[in-house]
């Protein structure tokens, strides 16, 4: 445990310098794909699963980020495996310490708005879809933040890109085809979502799909980072 | 003697440039300065050692400890200072001081005052506003102070004003033991004549020359001729060579010429021998 303090201590002499472009780009993706999602005008999945997201995966991409950066933190002589889980934690504890920070910030707007309206908050103004933690949602998160942070720690330079976008479009083709085949017809995800009569079906057969690619892309995470020996002969590289 | 760097089959490649070296052996104990044109591949090398840049094939080895072994080992083995700031700009150096304790057990707190007393930082404004040359000197105090048995330094001299430079440099030499190794790049040849044992050049991503520097001035020749003795033969003995208004300067390594020529020769610097070996040959002057 010392040594996890002691490595916290250490991120502090550092200064987040991360590729800011690494970040905007996949939360652009980001954004297109969570407005499929809320067709509808449900904007709220935005603000709070993305804030949430966001802060979750920016605080582990830049501790992550160690690609043409060198700091005293991402050199911290421990072994990966600590590593891995220490960068685990105090994401964390940075997501916490953010909701800490949304919630007292939104208290005090409701209690302004509560004070402004002479003591009571019209009901209209949060709904049932509002608050909604279905597991379709949490497992989309999943998936996209483990895509942002794949996308910022993969190893080859050259494929990072394409990686991304591979796995942002295949996502979206199996996701409609997967969608289009139980409605027989064409439709897009929001559509789909909106129109589905058997919402709880859908929800946990996406957020399965979804699962399995986070599973597989967090598995690739750990494989590019995890040091290892390369050989390369007769210009021939390989791993 | 014990290296402190060994490097087996190392390949990096970009887009439009790859560093290749097949073999180097650093000994322990000296001062080894990297020198090379801009995109030799001096930071490429240096970013490979200090697992800046983990894309590369091939073998380092810091201390006898390999990263894909024990990384732990292999991280506590250098210490590394970039040629940007590496801390937060908002701290100033008292409280870098107090993270510095905390994160790193064997911190010389007590070597880390004398430097900042003796180069005169001033430990109560914010790093960020002190001058780039204070920065730099702050980056390689702060990481000798972690006492790495090899320190890798990327240009640490570039940008300042020559005072500064002077303390720099003897700051590194203050480091060198016999179990402590410096490896630094530079584009100042008299930086390297100052202050390296061993030099490493580097062009276009390979490796023209890694020999002690005493060797390899030793083995150099500047050579004077007039402009009659310039025959095809003797361009070829030659390295490099510059016409001039009334005769030829040139650099070789071949003894045989200069003393079956009588040639008149001084023992060349190390800028000498980088210019005669990177610019284009038989340039009139």
């Amino acid at each position: 445990m010392k040594d996890f303090f002691r490595y916290k201590n250490a991120i502090q002499t550092t200064s987040s310098k991360f590729k800011f472009s690494r970040v905007v780009i996949p939360f652009i993706g980001y954004s297109i794909l969570l407005s499929l999602f809320t067709w509808n005008g449900n904007i709220e999945f935005i603000t709070f699963f993305g804030l949430i997201g966001l802060v979750f995966a920016m605080s582990f991409i830049s501790l992550q980020e160690n690609k043409r950066h060198y700091t005293l933190a991402n050199n911290y002589p421990i072994t990966y495996k600590k590593r891995l889980l220490y960068d685990l934690l105090i994401s964390i504890l940075t997501v916490l310490v953010a909701i800490g920070v949304m919630v007292f910030i939104f208290t005090i707007i409701a209690g302004t708005i509560w004070i402004f309206n002479g003591g009571s908050i019209d009901d209209g103004t949060v709904t049932d879809e509002t608050i909604k933690t279905s597991i379709y949602t949490w497992a989309f998160l999943v998936w996209f933040v483990t895509l942002m942070i794949f996308s910022n720690t993969s190893v080859d330079k050259k494929t990072w890109s394409l990686k991304l976008f591979g796995g942002f479009i295949s996502a979206l083709i199996i996701n409609i085809v997967f969608l289009s085949l139980i409605k027989e017809k064409f439709l897009l995800i929001g559509n789909i979502y909106i129109q589905n009569e058997n919402k709880q079906l859908f929800e946990y057969i996406g957020a399965f799909t979804y699962l399995i690619f986070a599973f597989i892309l967090g598995y690739f995470i750990v494989k590019s980072n995890k040091p290892r020996l390369k050989i390369c002969e007769k210009n021939q590289c390989t791993d | 003697m014990s290296e402190a760097i060994r490097i087996e089959d190392l390949v990096v490649k970009f887009d439009n440039f790859t560093l290749d070296i097949s073999g180097l052996k650093v000994p322990k104990g000296i001062v080894l300065g990297i020198v090379g044109r801009n995109g030799a591949g001096k930071t490429t090398l240096l970013d490979a050692i200090s697992n800046t840049n983990k894309d590369y094939y091939g073998k380092i080895y810091i201390d006898n400890n390999a990263i894909w072994e024990d990384e732990k080992k292999y991280l506590k083995s250098f210490g590394y200072v970039p040629d940007t700031l590496i801390f937060n700009p908002a701290l100033n150096v008292r409280k870098l001081l107090e993270i510095m304790k905390k994160s790193f057990l064997d911190f010389d707190e007590q070597f880390f005052l004398k430097m900042v007393e003796t180069l005169e930082l001033d430990a109560k404004i914010k790093i960020g506003n002190l001058s780039h040359g204070n920065q730099k000197k702050l980056n390689i105090i702060t990481i000798m102070a972690l006492k790495p048995q090899v320190l890798v330094l990327d240009e640490p001299t570039e940008g300042l004003d020559p005072v500064s430079k002077n303390e720099i440099l003897d700051l590194i030499q203050s480091y060198i033991d016999d179990e402590k190794t410096i490896i630094f790049s530079t584009h100042q040849t008299n930086e390297l004549d100052r202050i390296s044992d061993y030099l490493l050049f580097l062009e276009q991503g390979k490796v023209l020359m890694f020999d002690e520097k005493e060797q390899i001035v030793n083995d150099h020749y500047k050579v004077v001729m007039k402009k009659e003795q310039l025959t095809e033969e003797v361009k070829k003995s030659l390295i490099n060579y510059q016409v001039n208004s009334f005769d030829v300067t040139g650099l070789t390594i071949d003894s045989d010429l200069v003393k079956e020529m009588h040639l008149d020769y001084v023992k060349p610097t190390i800028e000498d021998i980088m210019m005669n070996y990177l610019t284009k040959r038989g340039v009139k002057k």
